[in-house]
Parts: structure tokens; sequence; C-alpha cells
């Protein structure tokens, strides 16, 4: 099998080409000061360095982690109990259940967005004032994104020797500290895939945001946006820049927390 | 003390049932509102959301709206080839990656992890600024291609995602005897590790296709030139205020057909099943 080898260079290629190339170009831009993408008339600055001190900017940041933290949250509390319930049932038809779940996905996610706001102003709702609220792009960012949760612990679950289970009930552990001391710590990866999978669109979408919150909720994503509509292509590249180094940072985080907790 | 035992199971068992249907339902909600305004005659107007009685005209739309057609066409299209490239591209990479040394293999990981790791939104800007730095040569870069490149770029991480466990599943003595016996080396990659991975290739393409269908992100940086696709067709119009009710229809037909074939599917799975009994 080893003469296939070269099977992996176009893909490196490939990868460097569009994975590595554009992070160069992306810091490249951010010390030039120019108009739209086209290089003529650039010049080196640290223009887009200076609007970074705009205390604004921190705020959309903070808000961005706020949305995709109580995501996160929320998720994990309603996934993980389901995933479990399902796992663990006696039903014939866990299948089923699972169907269920993706079925809601085949449907387009901009027009579920776009039902949710429909739902939110229409007369049965109007009392509460849902829409352009933070909470309502929570709930919906929730919604969105929950099967990316359940999915993950699911088949962690799945996995699961039972007969862990039952010989910690035989020795005479109560139910819910076997669960602590075994079942948790042994589904807990399936948490984590499933929290990177729900953190990093919450924190970085636009279209949630931009159509939930009625433009009024603004997020790191809407910012990333409207920069990129108005050309600003120094400014835009050092906002995904910073996006990717903070996201790269929590993912860094949250491996290195991973590990230390593994048991055993 | 045995009664109230099972008192408490059965409060239980009530409560993990309506848990799990309450999330469902949640996440039900956004479908069920398509259905109903894929029939719904009022469902294009900016009033909210209420019943104005039953018709077939928002189906009809599909077919009638030209802006909302080529969307759906370009949709397809895109996420068709990009599907049939990621998938091939993908398992020729399983298996390069797959004889790689252990230091190569370690580069090419997580080379192959950033498209996956790194945000939709940041993946999306990447492609567009690489491309737009070749627009003064190609002007008309914008659209097809750039929405190809990009789709492919993102969906074949997840190809090798289901290729690779299996690859390093399968069984390297068949090959080397096929090779041993005369088989060319190529012919028996063909004829034995590639139908060996039938399940993971048939996986990774299904779910190439359903992330391509329905991306939003990556798309909106990489449209132009008046090629888009569909959710950027619902983000744009209905910003603007010209969105069409046929959107919902297509959406809701796309869904019965899909459940049409997974039960077409179970019942003809179940009935060889019971063949073979």
């Amino acid at each position: 099998m080893n003469r296939f080898k070269g099977f992996a260079i176009p893909y490196f290629i490939w990868l460097i080409v569009l994975a590595f190339l554009p992070i160069v170009v992306m810091i490249a831009f951010t010390f030039l000061s120019m108009n739209g993408s086209s290089l003529e008339g650039a010049s080196f600055s640290f223009e887009a360095y200076n609007r970074l001190i705009d205390p604004s900017i921190a705020k959309l940041i903070w808000n961005s982690l706020i949305v995709a933290f109580w995501t996160v949250f929320f998720c994990v509390l309603i996934g993980y109990p389901c995933a479990y319930f399902v796992s663990f049932s006696k039903l014939k038809n866990k299948l089923l259940i699972l169907l269920l779940l993706i079925l809601p996905m085949w449907s387009n996610s901009m027009l579920r967005i776009v039902s949710w706001l429909r739902l939110f102003t229409s007369k049965y709702f109007v009392g509460f004032n849902l829409a352009g609220s933070m909470e309502a792009v929570i709930f919906v960012s929730v919604t969105t994104y929950l099967p990316f949760m359940i999915f993950p612990i699911y088949t962690i679950l799945e996995k699961l020797d039972r007969g862990l289970i039952e010989a910690s009930n035989d020795l005479g552990v109560p139910k819910f500290k076997t669960f602590l001391k075994v079942t948790l710590p042994l589904s807990i990866s399936g948490v984590y895939s499933g929290i990177i999978m729900v953190f990093l669109p919450a924190a970085t979408g636009f279209a949630i945001s931009q159509t939930i919150g009625l433009g009024k909720i603004r997020l790191i994503g809407n910012l990333l946006q409207s920069v990129f509509e108005k050309n600003n292509y120094n400014f835009g590249s050092l906002i995904s820049v910073l996006v990717s180094l903070v996201i790269t940072l929590v993912i860094l985080l949250f491996s290195k927390f991973n590990k230390e907790k593994k048991p055993c | 003390m045995l009664e109230k035992k099972s008192f408490k199971t059965i409060l239980w068992n009530i409560f993990k049932v309506a848990f799990v249907s309450l999330a469902l339902f949640a996440t039900f909600v956004p479908t069920l509102i398509i259905f109903y305004q894929s029939f719904n005659r009022t469902a294009n107007s900016i009033v909210p959301l209420s019943w104005g009685g039953f018709t077939f005209k928002n189906y009809v739309e599909i077919f009638t709206n030209r802006r909302l057609y080529i969307s759906i066409l370009d949709s397809l299209l895109v996420s068709l080839w990009s599907t049939v490239i990621a998938t091939v591209f993908g398992v020729f990479a399983s298996i390069g990656i797959h004889a790689l040394s252990k230091k190569a293999r370690k580069t090419m990981d997580f080379l192959n992890e950033i498209p996956m790791m790194n945000s939709e939104i940041v993946t999306g800007i990447s492609i567009m600024i690489l491309f737009s730095l070749l627009k003064p040569l190609f002007p008309e870069i914008f659209g097809f291609t750039t929405m190809f490149i990009a789709h492919v770029f993102f969906t074949v991480p997840y190809v090798i995602l289901m290729v690779l466990p299996k690859l390093e599943q399968t069984d390297n003595a068949l090959y080397e005897a096929a090779v041993d016996l005369g088989c060319p080396p190529l012919k028996s990659l063909f004829k034995i590790i590639i139908p060996s991975l039938k399940t993971a290739i048939l996986m990774g393409a299904l779910i190439a296709f359903t992330l391509s269908i329905d991306d939003f992100v990556i798309s909106f940086y990489t449209q132009g030139n008046g090629f888009s696709n569909f959710s950027n067709y619902v983000y744009s119009s209905y910003s603007k205020k010209n969105f069409s009710s046929g959107a919902y229809a297509f959406n809701a037909l796309l869904t019965f057909v899909t459940l049409f074939i997974v039960f077409a599917y179970s019942l003809f799975t179940n009935k060889k099943k019971e063949g073979k009994k």
C-alpha cells in the first residue's frame, strides 16, 4: 500500500493553497492600506490596528462569546439528557427517533430561521417582543444547533459498555452515583466534540443574529459581513485573523482541559 | 413500598418521554411552519403569520418565479458536482494519507483539520480573498467556479473523516495477495480496497451533499456574477422583501420526497430481510 503515498500530494498542495496561503495573505493585508482587494497603490500602514482600539469591537466579541456560551450551555443541558434517555431506553425503534431528530435538518437552515422570525412576529407572540432580543437569538441558535450536540453524545453512549454500569449497580453503588462516576466520564468526549460543533457556528454566524435580531443584535459575524460589504479588506482581514486566533485559543484550552479530565 | 417505587418509576418515565418530545418539538417548529406556509395563500405577504386559505399556488411558483428556480438549479449544480469531486478527491487523499509515514501523517492531519476547525465565516472570507486576488486576471471567476471550489474544500475533510478509519480496518493482506498473484497495484486498488470502502464512501458522499446543499455562510462569500444558491436566495430576498413563498413549497416538497425515499428504502430492506428468513 505504501506505493500510494503520492495520492496525498495533490491534497497536500490543495490544502496549502486553500487553507494555509489565505492565512498568510490575510496577515499581509492587515498591514496594508488599500482600496478594496486590489494591490495597486497599496501602502504599509497600521490603520487597521488603530481601528481595533474602538471599544465597540471588544463589545461585539464579548457579545458573540456570551451568545455562544449560553447556546452551548442550553444545548448540553437539553442534548445530554435527550441522548441519554434515547440511548438507554428499551424502545425497539431507536432509529426512528434518530430519524425524527435529523428530519428538521432536511429543511434549509436559512428558511428555518426565517420561519422562526415569522412565528415571533405573529399575533400569538406579539406581546413578548421576541424579535430583536438577545434571548430570541440564543433560543433560535439552540434549536438550530441542538442536533449537533445530541449526535456525538448519542454515538458515544451507544458504544459504551453496559456491563460497566451493571457491575457498578450490582456492587451496590446508587444509580445517580453510577451515572456520575461511570457513565458521565465515559461519555464526556462526546460532550466535548458536541460543544466544539455548537460553539463554532454559534459564535461566528451572522444569519441568526441578523435575521432574528432584526439587525439590533450585533455579533462579530455581523461586523465581518458589514466590513467586507464596504470593501474594507485590511480591517476585515484583521478581524478574521483575530476570530481564528480566539477560536484556536478556545479549542486549545478546551483540549487541554479535556486531557486533564480524562479518567485513568 | 413496592407500589410507591413503581409510581416513582412511572413518573420518571413520563418525565423522560416529555423531555425528549419537548426537545424534538422545539426543533420541529420551523419545519411545521414551512409546511404550513407552503399551503398558505398569504405566506408571501408582509402581514404576520396567518392562515389565508389553502392553495397549491406556492408549489406552482417554484417553476414560475425565475429567481427562485434559478437559485434552486444553481444549488443543485454546485452540490452535485462538489459532492462527486469531493468524494473522489477524499477517497484518493485518504489512500495517500494512509500510506504516509507517521511524521508526514501528523502534518497532514493538522492541515486537514483547518477547514473543519476554522469557523465557516473565516473559511468563506479566506477563499474570497484568495480569488479576489485573481480577479484582475479572471474578472468572471466569482460564481460557479469559486463556490464549487469552496464547497469541495470544506466537504473533503468530512469524506476523509468517514473513509480513513474504515481504510485502517481493511486487511492489507488481501491487497498484497492480489499483487503477489500478478494483479497490477492500481487494478488491485480498484478491485479490492475501494469496494471494501463502499459504505464509508457512500456515507461520506451523503454528508458532503447534506452540508453542501444547506450551506449559507461559505456560499455567501463565494457567490457572484448572478450565481447564488438557495440559502442565499432566502437570505437576500427576505431582507429585500421580494421573497417568494415558493421557497417554502420547494423545501416542503424536498422533505416529502426524502421521507418517501427513506420509507421506501426501509420497507424494501425489511422485505429483503424477511425474504431471507
